[in-house]
């Protein structure tokens, strides 16, 4: 009788929700209704004195009722009803078609189980999930596609990404009765932040991700470069360590050789001895060669490694062949200055020119580039200033600067991005006058709140764990040999008493605290901007070079202040710069490039017109137009999509004010594999995590046997949502025909007609 | 107006404490600059007077200091610094001041020392020696400490020259006696050493380690610079150039 009356179930109605869907064109009849409405009471009320109060009542009533059921009606009433449907839910298969699937250890390739549960015809695990779901499959590696089956599977692409492909397979079953993803990898992704936030959209729509690990999760013999670590950009000739990380499994304390190559030629080469687990080692290599270079890091191959491919990786570095210029402004006559010059002399990379106080208002200029340079003594412009790549502070008393000059220093650093090295002596920091100047805030150096003249103290300094890898302060190749030269290098003199160091600043060399007095700082420093700042507050470093314990070969004093001042103008931004999302990616995959592009104040350029110049393998120039990343002030990037595998050559250029200026060369390295070789043993921890954040379930290739079936507890997976329409529900009908038969008997039964 | 008698006989009073004092006395302070005279082994050291390395010997020393610290803005040590060349502490001191070296007759310790000391990075100031025969017994002591370095003249356009005052010819500075008689037309020079002479030895990237006043005497200069009857005009080039040597060697 019910669903008679009002045509669907009763649970339709307990479980389901009413919406109008009045169309937006009909609202503008509400006018017409509300007209409609006043007419109706003016008539009532014209008729009102003729007949009595509870006679109008009544016929008022029942012909309300009756133009409400009409008016409900015509606002198109909906019943919107979640209910599970019969039809069966659907299954996406995502199938790893990564090249790391083609890996055997002894026996089948991992692709193998694909081959064997996916198969059309006899794969078990496919069929057992088409009995119960509408299964789709999809190949997913470096790009996502829909497959027919299995046969369209290759196990050749290069790095995957399962979050890409999660996002493509949503959006392919978009509006599908989803009953869950099933995952089958071997979990060698690059795991993102990106990926967690598109499983957490899975979680939040209900969608859950099933994983099937293959392969084995650890290797009984394996060596593995797991990671590089090396400057971006270096000046030709200087000294750099990488840092090589090696991780095995099988080959405790057995050696091996480790070669690294640039072009051919081998850089270095040393033999090894592997502990257990992950292990790293300082590598140091020497960079004659200016450019982009492609350095390949190789390690000789043991008997019985599961994989070889990853036994080699490539880093890039860039190579300057500038030579950076740099100011030394000394207060005084100083032996420092001296012996500073004498140390760098021999650099080709750097060119120190020298503006030493000698008396009142007397300045001697020395290492100049024309008789025009420092001709004024301290720039006393922002041209002149910001064409040095580096300031060394020597001695200066503050009144030596004007408050311009100091603002210019500050500015030097924080805008030009250019490195300030502060040298200790009798006019240097508080005891300059420095901490009541915009120069406190540049030092990475808490000064004395007032200055104590007078005082002296001969210190030896000890490096702190930050300057055993500090490349400025590295003073042997190894690490151990490092440490043994700081600890006998004779002691020098402070004359400014410095005992903390800023948040945020790094102590890299300080005395040994005493009974009742703290360590003193011997050397810190601190990004202050775009650029650095070094404080060095001893007086007199040239004692490593002329101490009578220094052997006259000794090349300690000269190796430092080259690696220091290298590593102070190292990295100082040019006007247009250029970097790389990654070393090397895969046949296919994308390379975003980032420029950074100032103006010749060294503001950003919001307006620049820029484009990338990429040669590829064959020799082949392609020019990209560069875009404004609008969230950050002069930057643009690009997006590189490669395929040819080979060596890229990429450039910026950019005509700015009518000069054309370009970026240093930069490369990368495109392969088939990309990093697939790398970490490429079946990883339980990321599916397990992927299956754990959408609810689903981590399964062991050879475990799944209750995939169907957990699959099959899904509900939501199968929901459907659906509206029917109730303005032709029978019961509306009766009620209107029974409002107005009542109105009319009521009218004949009072004589109201 | 003092005597030359009454110098000599001060110089000698300060020499024979100052091979031991002047050490002693090197505070554990922290000047810049010291102004540092060498003691070496002499063919005429007599040690009741002291040895040849110790003419005038201190005060030329203090009064060349008073001149450098009103001049420029050194933080100099204001007393005189006297070292053995075979004294370890040698090499603290940058700057090194000899004279009288035609009496020079080194220790093969201490041709050691002075040619570590000058590789380096020591520069040593040589004075106040004359005449082709002492020429001939210092360039014997240096043939010993550089075998395969030449000795060659500076010419005038080298920095040395401009490090503070401009010097455009090379003045020959007299002794004190002989200063007092160069007014009135007396010569200059001693023996045959007619003409002065600044030359140098270089070391392999062509800096300057050894400065070698050849032929002139600017230590009498600066002892005598208080006293009126010695020349102005002599006094005030020796302080000028002396300041050169000392600016040059605090910044090349």
């Amino acid at each position: 009788m019910f669903e008679f009356l009002f045509k669907y179930p009763a649970d339709f109605f307990s479980n389901g929700r009413l919406i109008l869907a009045l169309p937006a064109w009909q609202l503008a009849l509400a006018p017409l209704a509300v007209l409609a409405l006043a007419l109706l009471l003016l008539g009532y009320a014209r008729i009102g004195r003729q007949i009595r109060g509870r006679q109008l009542l009544v016929t008022a009533v029942l012909r309300s009722l009756a133009i409400s059921l009409v008016l409900f009606s015509l606002s198109r009433p909906l019943l919107e009803v979640t209910a599970r449907v019969p039809q069966p839910g659907v299954i996406g298969v995502l199938l790893d078609n990564s090249i790391s699937m083609r890996l055997d250890h002894g026996d089948d390739p991992r692709s193998a189980y694909i081959e064997q549960q996916f198969d059309t015809e006899r794969g078990p695990l496919l069929r057992s999930l088409r009995e119960n779901f509408d299964t789709r499959l999809f190949s997913f590696g470096a790009s996502t596609r829909a497959i027919e089956d299995i046969t369209d599977l290759d196990f050749s692409d290069g790095d995957s990404d399962l979050q890409q492909a999660l996002q493509f397979v949503q959006a392919a079953l978009q509006g599908e009765p989803l009953a869950g993803l099933v995952v089958v990898s071997d979990g060698a992704v690059q795991s993102s932040a990106q990926l967690e936030a598109t499983l957490l959209a899975f979680k939040a729509a209900a969608i859950r991700v099933f994983g099937i690990g293959v392969g084995e999760t650890q290797y009984q013999r394996d060596i593995e470069i797991s990671r590089i670590e090396i400057p971006r950009q270096v000046l030709k000739g200087s000294r750099i360590n990488a840092r090589l990380s090696i991780r095995q499994q099988g080959y405790d304390g057995e050696t091996l050789d480790l070669q690294v190559v640039d072009d051919g030629r081998i850089l270095h080469r040393q033999r090894i001895r592997i502990a257990a687990g992950e292990q790293s080692f300082e590598i140091p290599l020497a960079t004659d060669d200016a450019g982009a270079r492609q350095l390949e890091f190789k390690l000789g191959a043991l008997p019985g490694e599961s994989i070889t491919a990853n036994n080699r990786r490539q880093a890039t570095l860039s190579v300057d062949p500038r030579k950076t210029r740099i100011l030394y402004f000394e207060g005084e006559p100083r032996f420092e200055f001296k012996f500073v010059r004498r140390a760098v002399a021999d650099d080709q990379q750097i060119a120190l020119a020298g503006l030493m106080r000698t008396a009142d208002a007397k300045f001697y200029r020395v290492g100049i580039e024309s008789e025009d340079e420092l001709r004024n003594g301290f720039p006393i412009t922002r041209d002149e200033l910001f064409s040095y790549d580096a300031l060394i502070l020597g001695s200066v008393e503050l009144a030596l600067l004007s408050r311009e000059q100091q603002d210019m220093i500050v500015e030097f650093v924080s805008r030009r991005g250019g490195g300030l090295l502060m040298l200790g002596g009798r006019h240097a920091f508080a005891e300059g006058g420095y901490h009541e100047s915009v120069l406190r805030d540049l030092s990475p150096a808490v000064m004395a709140p007032r200055a104590q003249p007078g005082f002296s103290r001969d210190i030896r300094l000890q490096p702190t764990a930050a300057a055993l890898v500090h490349p400025a302060l590295l003073l042997a190749p190894s690490s151990d040999k490092s440490i043994a030269r700081w600890l006998t290098l004779p002691p020098l003199t402070i004359v400014n008493p410095i005992q903390q160091i800023k948040p945020g600043a790094t102590l890299l060399l300080a005395s040994e605290a005493g009974d009742d007095e703290a360590a003193y700082v011997g050397m810190a420093f601190q990004r202050y901007g775009r650029g650095k700042v070094v404080a060095f507050p001893v007086q007199n470093s040239w004692l490593w070079q002329m101490h009578q314990d220094i052997e006259l070969e000794d090349q300690t004093h000269e190796l430092l202040w080259r690696q220091l001042l290298r590593w102070l103008a190292q990295g100082v931004p040019e006007r247009l710069d250029l970097t790389l999302s990654s070393h090397g990616i895969h046949s296919g995959g994308s390379m975003v490039l980032r420029s950074e592009i100032l103006q010749p104040d060294y503001s950003a350029d919001n307006t620049a017109q820029a484009r990338a110049v990429v040669t590829t393998p064959t020799g082949l120039e392609q020019v990209i137009d560069l875009a404004r990343d609008t969230s950050l002030q002069g930057v643009y990037t690009a997006e590189l999509t490669v395929t040819e595998p080979g060596n890229y050559q990429v450039r910026v250029e950019l005509d700015q004010q009518g000069a054309m200026i370009s970026s240093a060369e930069s490369q990368f390295r495109v392969t088939p594999e990309g990093n697939e070789y790398y970490r490429s043993e079946m990883n339980p921890a990321l599916l397990g995590q992927i299956a754990a954040l959408t609810g689903g379930e981590f399964l062991p290739a050879g475990k799944t046997g209750g995939l169907a079936q957990a699959l099959g507890q899904q509900r939501r997976g199968a929901r459907s949502l659906t509206r029917h329409e109730l303005w032709d529900m029978p019961v509306i009908f009766l009620l209107l025909i029974l409002f107005l038969c009542a109105e009319w008997g009521y009218r004949r039964w009072r004589n109201l007609i | 107006m003092p005597t030359l008698a009454a110098a000599e006989s001060g110089q000698a009073g300060a020499t024979a404490e100052s091979s031991s004092r002047a050490l002693a006395d090197i505070p554990g302070n922290s000047h810049e600059f010291y102004f540092t005279r060498g003691i070496y082994s002499g063919e005429f050291d007599d040690y009741d007077e002291g040895g040849r390395w110790a003419i005038d010997y201190p005060k030329a020393d203090h009064q060349f200091l008073i001149a450098l610290k009103r001049l420029s803005i050194i933080d100099a040590y204001e007393s005189d610094n006297a070292i053995e060349l075979t004294d370890p502490r040698l090499r603290r001191f940058p700057l090194l001041y000899a004279v009288e070296v035609g009496s020079m007759s080194l220790t093969e310790k201490e041709v050691l020392a002075l040619r570590n000391y000058l590789l380096a990075g020591g520069f040593l100031v040589i004075d106040d020696f004359w005449g082709s025969w002492a020429w001939e017994q210092f360039a014997n002591q240096m043939q010993r400490v550089f075998p395969d370095r030449a000795i060659v003249e500076i010419p005038l356009d080298h920095p040395v020259f401009n490090a503070f005052y401009n010097i455009d010819r090379i003045i020959q500075v007299p002794n004190v006696r002989q200063g007092w008689g160069a007014p009135g037309g007396g010569p200059t020079h001693e023996y045959d050493g007619f003409v002065p002479h600044v030359r140098g030895i270089f070391d392999d990237d062509g800096r300057l380690m050894v400065l070698i006043n050849w032929n002139t005497d600017l230590g009498d200069a600066w002892e005598w610079a208080d006293d009126s009857a010695y020349p102005l005009k002599f006094s005030t080039y020796a302080f000028e150039i002396g300041i050169n040597f000392v600016i040059y060697a605090m910044t090349h």
